[in-house]
Order: C-alpha cells, then structure tokens, then sequence
C-alpha cells in the first residue's frame, strides 16, 4: 500500500492531550472505495485520528495522507476532497435547512445554480423536502441528524468520515440513513465509519480497525474478526479491548 | 413540603454555581466599577473646574486678572484673532476679550462642549467678580461682573431646549458602533463556539483566513447600516445637522467597527461562554469606553491625567472626528491624523481577532 494508491495513509501518528496520550505512533492504510469501520471503546482514539484526518488537529507527530495529500502541507486541498459528519449536531440553528445546506455549498466554491441543485438531491435523499425552509431549531432530532448527514455529502466528497452517524436515531431513521449511505458508498465514494452500533459496522463494511487506547489492536474483515473464536462481532471485539464497548 | 425542599435545593445549586464559576465575584467587580465610574465622573461636574483653560490677550486689563485667577487657567495670546481661533482649534474653552470699543467684555466659548462649556463661562464670572474688588472683598456698589457678551464659537444655541440633544448626536455614531460591534462579534463567535458551527467552518476548502474576513465584511456592514438609520434619526428627530464631511464619519465608523470587532474576536476566542465574555469584555473595555469616550461626559470636565486615559482610547477618536463633523464642519484635512489611528487601531485589532479565531477552529 502507498500513499498515492490509498485513500488514507497513517504512519506513526501520535498526539498528546495534556497529559493524555490520545493516539500512540498508529500506521493504518484505508483503500479507494472500501466501507471501513473504525471501532473501539469510548475515549479509545477514534475521534481523535478522524480529528487528523480531516485536517482538524494539526498538533501530531508522524504522517497523515489523505486522497494521497499530506493533511499538514495540503490542508485545504484535503478538505476539498472530504465530508465530514461529526458526532454534535453543529449546525445553525435559527436559520432553515435549506439555508444550512446553501452555505455548505457555496463554502466548497460552488456556482449559485449547481448549490441549489446539489441541496434538492440531498434534501430528497435524506426525505427533509417538507421542512427544509424551516428553522434547524424546529426539527427533531433526528431530522437535525439527517440535516447534518445531508450537508456532509452535498458537495460529493471523495471519502466520507462519518462519526457515530446514527447516534439518537430511532430504528427506522437509521435504516433509512444506512440506505442511503449504502447508496452513496455505491458511487465509488469511500466511507470511513466510527459507530457504536456493531451490527451496523458488520452489515456495512469489509474491513474493521479495531482501537483501544491509542493504537490498533485488531485489522480485518468481520469474518476474520470472529475467526478468533467468537460466535458475534461484538463478543469478538469485546474480548479484545476486554471491557464492555458502551 | 417538598416543594420547599426542592426550592432550597435549587437556591444553594444556584449559588453555588455561581460562585464556583467566579462569576458573582466578576459582576460584583463590575457593579463596583460601574458605581466609582459614574459617581467620580458625575461628581466632578459639581466641583469647581479649576483646570479649564482660557484665551486672554496680552496686555489687556481682564488678561491680568484672568491670570491671576485661580478659578480657570489662563493663556495668553498675542491678538483677539488668535485667542479665538484657539477656541475654535478646541486648545481652549472659550476666549475673554474686549472688542474695539465696546462696554462689556466678550466671551467666545466652544459651544461644542456641553456641561464644560457651561462651567468654564461660571469660572469667568467668578474670576473676573474676585477681580473687580481692589481688597479681596465684595464690593456691594460694584455691579456684580461686568456685562458679559457671550458668543457661540460653532452657534449650536446653548439655550434651546434642544442643545443637549445635538451634543448626543454626535455620540449616538459611537455608542452604535460600541455596542453593536459587541453584539455583532463577540456574541456570534461564542454562539458559533458553543454550537460547534465553528468547527464546521474550519472544514471549508478554504483559508481560515477568508473566513474571518467575510465575517468582518459582513458584520461592518451591519454597523455601517445601523449608524446610518442612527444618524439619519438624530437629523430628523432632533434637528442634528451635520455640517462637515459624512463621507470621514463613514470611514471612521468603518475603521472603529473593524478594530472593536477584531478586538471582540480575540477576547471570544479565549473567553469559556457568553456570560464570562459579558465580564471580561464588559469590564475592562465597555465601560470604560462608554464613560470616559466622551459619549456621556465631555473629556474637558475631566482632570488633565483622565483626559490622557481618555485620549487614548480609539472610540474617543471617534467622537472627535464626530465632533467635528457634527458641529464644526470639519473634513479629512482637519481629521486625518485620528482617521490615520483609527486604521492602526482597526488593522492590529483585526491581526489579532484573525490569529485568535484560526487558532480556535482547530481541535487540540
């Protein structure tokens, strides 16, 4: 695996909260267009290496690519080819949706027209149609959720970080969310997924890295995962980071 | 029962955050501050304003005893033309002379100074009483001060019932400015921080920079509209009429509004929320700029070391160039060495802001 060849390329990446070592020299390589899911137990790093990866955190040691960019030298360049979809709901909350989604386009340099035509494919994707020219702060939370989700993929980004997508969400929201985000994944776009919901992260991705304080304990498949000798990719995980994955 | 349970529970939480928070000991600092303020400003308007200074010509009978007086300070001059154009340069409050063959002495003051102008005309009378007596005491036969012809330097009419609100048009620009940068800024950016939009803004393809900067763009153009409608009222509504350059008043509303906002970013940027941006931003800029500009209080009432604090203070700039625009006529030539600090004020400030908001759209 190269550094041009790969979607993301970590080489000794390491940061220090204070006095908390938040991620301990970790080298991982994702490849184009492969859903990978990024699991572990709260406070294991998973946040933060995503931080990196989006050119968030610039305080770290080693290397990070990202689209085959370097995410210190090329920072703009690197948000020019990623979405991100944070854990927070961090959207402004006395304006519509509509507008929320115009600024996310004209933020990525797009022309008046195509923005309002990228925001009317997102706000069918995501079914916001009917409140869109309503104030975020009207909106259930898990509308806000499909706001925030909608607003990450509206400039089509290469590769997609996608923190806990479907945290707060009731059943059926995330099913619908999953759908669509299996669709997106579809057009040869590169999801890169942290979640809490196990089922979620095996149903979708080919490939899991396993965290847990700091580095990488497990790398693989779900199958190879509960090669292990566990009957579900839960216990598997589980039995690796030996404590309960809240 | 429980309800009164729950209300002392909910009263020792209260406080307790408070005082955990170090917040009940910032407003009391504040109240403390807002009170010395404006008890010490307000109580120096009922003293003898001995510092006031005064034109007089050389030579002339009412010159020896203006400068022997100890109730103002006087200047001497070389030619009543002089002495008055001094008045009219804002060196001094008024000028005492006698015109070619007239009875009674004339006092040209600086109409422009409010509750100043009003104080150095009673130190005049005062002095010149105490002068007309050979030993020291009241003569009874004397007329009590000779007639006094008083003249307006900038004819703004101390006597309408309208003065002291022209005297506040000029002030209305700087207090829009003032409280609007505040709001306009500090507020937005600490909204922006505890919603985590800030953090989105930091994903754009673009420089941080860039930003900030339509930020600025954005928001002076907000505080350019306000003191426009402000403006355009005082002219309707209270007969303030503007009679030098509105384009230099524009520009340094723009220049004051860019340098507070950059000055509102940085604090916000560092501060934890709004309340404590309210104290830290309230404390030590806001007040002080509000009471010592000379938005409340004209800075001649104010002894010679507060009108060095005050002089130094970029919304007192402000307020002069208004002053001259509102009453003196005045344009870029009579203004550009304020305009030229203003735009060193607005450019450091904005450096500052920008650095300070960069540094906060990163995590860690």
């Amino acid at each position: 695996m190269n550094v041009e060849t790969s979607a993301v390329s970590v080489r000794g990446v390491a940061v220090k909260y204070d006095r908390v070592q938040a991620l301990r020299g970790i080298s991982v390589d994702f490849q184009w267009s492969q859903p990978i899911a990024i699991l572990g137990p709260n406070g294991a790093g998973k946040t933060t290496l995503i931080n990196v990866l989006t050119t968030m955190l610039a305080n770290f040691s080693g290397e990070a690519y990202v689209a085959g960019l370097n995410v210190r030298s090329h920072a703009k360049a690197v948000r020019a080819n990623i979405g991100l979809m944070p854990q927070d709901n961090n959207l402004y909350e006395p304006i519509s949706g509509y507008d929320n989604l115009l600024l996310q386009g004209a933020l990525h340099g797009m022309s008046s027209k195509d923005a309002k035509e990228a925001v009317a494919d997102v706000l069918d994707r995501t079914d916001l149609h009917a409140v869109a020219r309503r104030p975020v702060a009207t909106y259930s939370g898990g509308m806000k959720r499909r706001l925030v989700y909608a607003r990450t993929i509206l400039h089509r980004p290469r590769i997609v970080f996608l923190d806990e997508p479907t945290t707060g969400l009731d059943v059926s929201s995330r099913y619908a969310l999953w759908e669509d985000i299996e669709r997106f994944a579809a057009e040869k776009r590169t999801v890169i997924l942290t979640t809490h919901y196990i089922e979620e992260a095996e149903r979708f991705c080919k490939r899991i890295v396993v965290v847990d304080k700091g580095s990488v304990i497990a790398d693989g498949s779900p199958a190879e995962l509960k090669a292990t000798g566990a009957e579900t990719l839960e216990e598997a995980i589980l039995a690796l980071t030996a404590r309960r994955i809240e | 029962m429980k309800v009164l349970r729950a209300l002392r529970g909910i009263i020792r939480h209260e406080i307790l955050l408070q005082l955990k928070t170090k917040l009940f000991a910032m407003s009391l600092i504040n109240s403390v501050v807002v009170v010395l303020l404006w008890g010490y400003l307000a109580g120096l308007q009922a003293q003898p304003m001995h510092h006031l200074r005064v034109a007089v010509v050389e030579g002339a009978l009412e010159a020896e005893i203006l400068l022997a007086s100890e109730h103002l300070v006087a200047v001497p001059f070389a030619s009543v033309q002089l002495a008055v154009a001094a008045v009219r340069a804002g060196e001094v409050m008024a000028a005492v002379y006698r015109p070619m063959q007239a009875t009674s002495l004339r006092v040209t003051v600086d109409d422009t100074q409010g509750a100043a102008a009003r104080a150095v005309l009673a130190s005049i009378s005062s002095a010149l009483v105490r002068g007309m007596r050979s030993d020291g005491q009241p003569d009874v036969q004397a007329p009590l001060i000779p007639l006094l012809d008083v003249e307006e330097a900038w004819g703004l009419g101390m006597d309408d019932p309208g003065y002291l609100l022209r005297l506040l048009g000029a002030a209305i620009v700087a207090m829009v400015v003032l409280s609007n940068a505040f709001v306009f800024s500090g507020f937005t950016l600490i909204a922006e921080k505890t919603s985590g939009t800030i953090h989105f803004l930091a994903l754009a393809p673009i420089s941080r920079i860039w930003m900030i900067v339509g930020k600025l763009i954005a928001n002076t153009a907000l505080i350019a509209t306000s003191a426009v409608i402000a403006v355009t009222m005082a002219i309707l509504l209270f007969g303030v009429s503007p009679n030098g350059s509105l384009t230099v008043l524009f520009l340094a509303t723009l220049l004051t509004g860019l340098g507070l906002m950059g000055l509102c970013y940085a604090i916000s940027a560092y501060v934890r929320d709004e309340r404590t941006f309210r104290i830290v931003a309230g404390l030590p800029l806001m007040m002080p700029m509000m009471f010592l500009s000379g938005i409340m209080y004209p800075v001649a009432v104010f002894p010679d070391w507060l009108q060095v604090v005050s002089r130094a203070m970029p919304l007192n700039w402000l307020m002069r160039i208004a002053h001259e625009v509102f009453f003196k006529g005045g344009g870029l030539t009579d203004v550009w060495p304020l305009i030229l600090l203003l735009a060193a004020f607005a450019a450091t400030m904005v450096a500052w802001g920008t650095v300070a908001v960069s540094r906060l759209m990163r995590v860690g």
